[in-house]
């Protein structure tokens, strides 16, 4: 054929692909609607910095899906502020004398989004779900501990059995991860349940349009909120946008245009300047869990000597990493847990603190003498450790500045930067001397994951092995008293900072910012968002 | 031609084989456990990953793993994403519009912008217009294409408030996406067209048309444009890997849905299933590009035949 028709063809062809998504395209409205008595409702676009990688609140390990999942599931315990425990599904519960049956009372007239009407049944089915491995749960199954089972006392009554106490179980259950979905829903989808949820919350999902947001809208019928909100009955907000917008710039940029309301994981070097916005207001929410820390490999020499592992804590300086890459907003931190985590014990607090003439003097009592380049060395060997570091999310900044300030004892430090997968790969086998993260968690019971003796190849980055220590935590768990419980937990934490395993850096906070327009944005005491009460003044 | 096609085609078939098996390799050999990173912000045991990891079939040898994945490849299951369970042909459908979209837009705007811009710096070398047209070309190939993009997004949306900066749907949220991918690749078709163009404008049969009384315009767009064509051709084929590649970035910095971003989180996330079809799909749009390409030899060239 011709050139000019075939050119033509092909066009009007690229034409027609272009063209027919943009028919069904659509555009965003932003403005607000007042439609009850108050004149409270409005629409919230929240802009997250990544995607939940599913809505089934019992197969997930990501934060990402309780930040969502709070407005679709409730859960049966509510934990306040105060860290006590409050009726949400659950009225009232009750434990058996050896600790290992819980009765817990529904809430009766609750329905799931589907019409399921919300029961002892319906609570079976969940905790029974989690537990399946054809469920595939991980994060979710720990919460349970040693679950045998659930019977069905009566249509409001249920009755939870354990082999052993389990302290955390409360804890737990005021998770997102134990939300209850529906079982209508999760048996007929299968794994399909995660793009579809279903469950009891102040909203319904609504769509989900895979890389770019989560709809949710308001559960009309909705009149079961925990105990201490601001008002009852449905939910203010009419309609819920949360945005997957991963690059840091452009999501700051969404909230100046208009095209966001309210946004996550505020950069610090950005903070400055919206602070000085009055048109936007910031949060600053700590999170409960570990702070930012580093794991001292004390598998590994020289780390095996508890002198150097304890310089290196006298040798670091957070209040000056604080205050220079995250502009003053977090807290320095003393310990394996937050401040704010339940279990926290302040005996942490008088242990170290930054003291560079300490540190020094430590080194060189652990044989550890000046050699050349001011690098320390002992036996010819000088003192250079690896610090392991994932490539993103300010860990590398951190990380350069704990080099630089570790240097000024003596102590060389090796960064070696590398993507989460491998870093991952690599702490398992235990090729580092010291590894940065942090994690999250709302029962000190999480301090098993992570310093068990049983656990050498996955999250024990410490490779910690202690038997007082093991001992201590299967007891923790076990102590239903508080009193006790915290007294235990407190001798954990203190034997654990007398031992050094790790350099604890900050309590850090999450950080949001939201429009002046966007009112009571509350987040739960795992800093997850909470939209109970929120709404939009015009 | 059409026996030729064929044995294009089928010779696709292998390539694909090979790729596949080169990805699954690299995914495998290479450090890192989806499972662990699965959980990696709210944590599991080591014994409930494990047991995911077996309900996975993560566990199995990998020929076995390997085997699985072409037996049911062949017959249209590509499986399930490891992160979000769901089938893995569904991810990728739902994402290839967008990203469809994006890249033909961008190709379009790229040749157009590209070939005009190529041809006039042609016809009218060494005047300013020449000089200042190669200048932005040469701004094209050297700028990284993020950064343009977040450029366009601080004039256009935050400045001037033209256009919105993340999304996808309607036409103001696809210029800016479409035009930072566009750029780089409209700058090398354009140096390529103007210097091809030169080359052909010299020629004698050029001359020979001028002398003959045809009008300017008709010698270069009718005459000397299909002749110079030809290595813009080759260029575009190879450029539309460059192009898919591209998205990743662009689709990113506008936070559009599309398989450039399924990719890379999948990548980080190891998730195999989605690796592994995405990686596939990509590879069979590149053999039908460049099929394409080899057809439109045939067609601006009558001396090209394939038997």
């Amino acid at each position: 054929m011709r050139l000019s028709t075939f050119v033509r063809t092909i066009i009007l062809t690229m034409l027609v692909f272009v063209a027919a998504p943009l028919s069904v395209g659509s555009t965003q409205t932003g403005h607000t609607q007042q439609t009850n008595p108050e004149g409270r409702g409005g629409e919230l676009i929240f802009g997250l910095a990544s995607e939940p990688p599913t809505m089934d609140p019992h197969t997930s390990g990501s934060a990402w899906t309780p930040r969502v999942g709070n407005a679709i599931f409730d859960t049966l315990v509510w934990q306040a502020p105060d860290l006590s425990f409050q009726p949400y599904l659950a009225t009232s519960w009750e434990v058996s004398a050896d600790g290992m049956n819980w009765t817990f009372t529904l809430q009766q007239g609750v329905t799931f989004h589907d019409g399921t009407p919300f029961n002892a049944e319906a609570v079976k089915y969940n905790l029974d779900r989690v537990v399946n491995p054809e469920t595939q749960a991980g994060s979710a199954i720990a919460l349970l501990g040693p679950y045998t089972g659930s019977q069905v006392v009566d249509e409001y009554t249920i009755q939870v059995t354990f082999a052993a106490p389990f302290a955390p179980l409360l804890s737990g259950l005021s998770q997102s991860l134990l939300g209850m979905v529906s079982p209508t829903a999760a048996a007929e989808a299968g794994p399909d349940f995660g793009v579809a949820p279903v469950g009891t919350g102040a909203f319904i999902f609504k769509e989900w349009v895979r890389r770019d947001h989560i709809t949710v809208e308001r559960n009309p019928d909705y009149n079961w909120a925990p105990a201490g909100q601001g008002h009852q009955g449905p939910a203010y907000l009419e309609q819920v946008i949360f945005k997957f917008i991963p690059e840091d710039a452009t999501r700051i940029a969404t909230l100046e245009t208009g095209e966001t309301n309210a946004i996550e994981n505020v950069p610090a070097q950005d903070l400055p300047r919206l602070e000085e916005n009055d048109q936007v207001q910031i949060y600053a929410v700590p999170i409960p869990g570990a702070p930012w820390h580093i794991n001292l490999n004390t598998s590994k020499a020289p780390l095996d000597d508890p002198l150097v592992r304890q310089a290196l804590i006298y040798a670091t300086n957070t209040q000056a990493i604080v205050d220079t890459l995250f502009a003053g907003i977090h807290t320095p931190a003393n310990g394996p847990l937050n401040a704010v985590t339940f279990g926290y014990s302040g005996n942490v607090e008088s242990l170290y603190e930054y003291d560079l003439e300490r540190a020094r003097a430590l080194l060189e009592e652990a044989g550890w003498t000046m050699g050349p380049d001011d690098i320390r060395q002992k036996n010819g060997q000088p003192l250079v450790l690896s610090l392991y570091v994932i490539a993103a999310g300010g860990y590398d900044e951190t990380a350069q500045m704990v080099q630089g300030q570790l240097r000024e004892a003596g102590v060389e430090v090796e960064i070696v930067l590398q993507e989460r997968a491998t870093m991952f790969a690599n702490v398992n086998k235990g090729d580092h001397h010291m590894g940065l993260r942090f994690w999250y968690g709302s029962d000190p019971d999480i301090l098993d994951l992570h310093f068990h003796s049983s656990d050498q190849g996955g999250w024990n980055w410490s490779k910690y092995k202690n038997p007082r220590i093991d001992g201590l935590l299967e007891q923790g768990a076990q102590t239903l008293n508080n009193d006790e419980r915290q007294a235990i937990y407190a001798e954990i934490q203190g034997i654990l900072m007398a031992d050094a395993v790790m350099i604890p850096l900050f309590d850090h906070k999450y950080v949001v910012a939201a429009n002046s327009q966007v009112k009571d944005l509350k987040f739960d005491v795992r800093t997850w968002i909470w939209l109970y009460d929120t709404y939009i003044e015009d | 031609m059409i026996r030729y096609l064929f044995a294009r085609l089928a010779i696709a078939l292998p390539v694909l084989l090979g790729v596949s098996l080169l990805v699954f390799l690299m995914l495998h050999l290479t450090p890192g456990d989806p499972v662990q990173l699965m959980f990696a912000d709210l944590g599991a045991s080591t014994e409930e990953m494990e047991q995911v990891r077996d309900q996975l079939g993560l566990n199995d040898p990998l020929p076995v793993q390997f085997g699985r994945f072409i037996w049911n490849a062949a017959q249209g299951d590509f499986g399930r994403s490891i992160l979000s369970r769901q089938p893995v042909a569904d991810e990728i459908l739902s994402q290839l519009p967008a990203t469809i979209q994006l890249t033909l837009t961008a190709m379009l705007l790229a040749i157009v912008m590209g070939v005009a811009f190529g041809v006039y710096a042609a016809t009218h070398r060494n005047t300013w217009v020449d000089s200042t047209t190669m200048v932005f070309a040469m701004i094209g190939v050297s700028m990284p294409s993020f950064w343009f993009a977040l450029l366009l997004i601080y004039l256009f949306s935050l400045q001037l408030g033209w256009f919105p900066a993340t999304g996808q749907g309607g036409l103001n949220r696809l210029v800016m996406p479409a035009f930072a991918l566009a750029y780089p690749t409209a700058a090398v078709i354009a140096r390529l067209t103007r210097s091809s163009m030169a080359e052909v404008l010299g020629r004698e049969f050029v001359t020979t048309a001028r002398a003959k009384g045809v009008a300017e315009l008709g010698v270069v767009w009718r005459h000397a444009l299909k002749n110079a064509l030809i290595p813009v051709i080759t260029i575009v084929g190879l450029r539309s890997g460059e192009l898919l590649a591209g998205a990743v970035v662009t689709e990113t910095v506008f936070s559009r849905p599309g398989i450039g971003r399924l990719a890379v989180s999948a990548i980080l996330a190891k998730d195999f299933p989605v690796v592994q079809g995405v990686v596939l799909v990509t590879a069979v749009a590149y053999v039908l590009v460049n099929v394409v390409a080899d057809v439109l030899y045939a067609v601006v060239d009558p001396r090209v035949r394939y038997g």
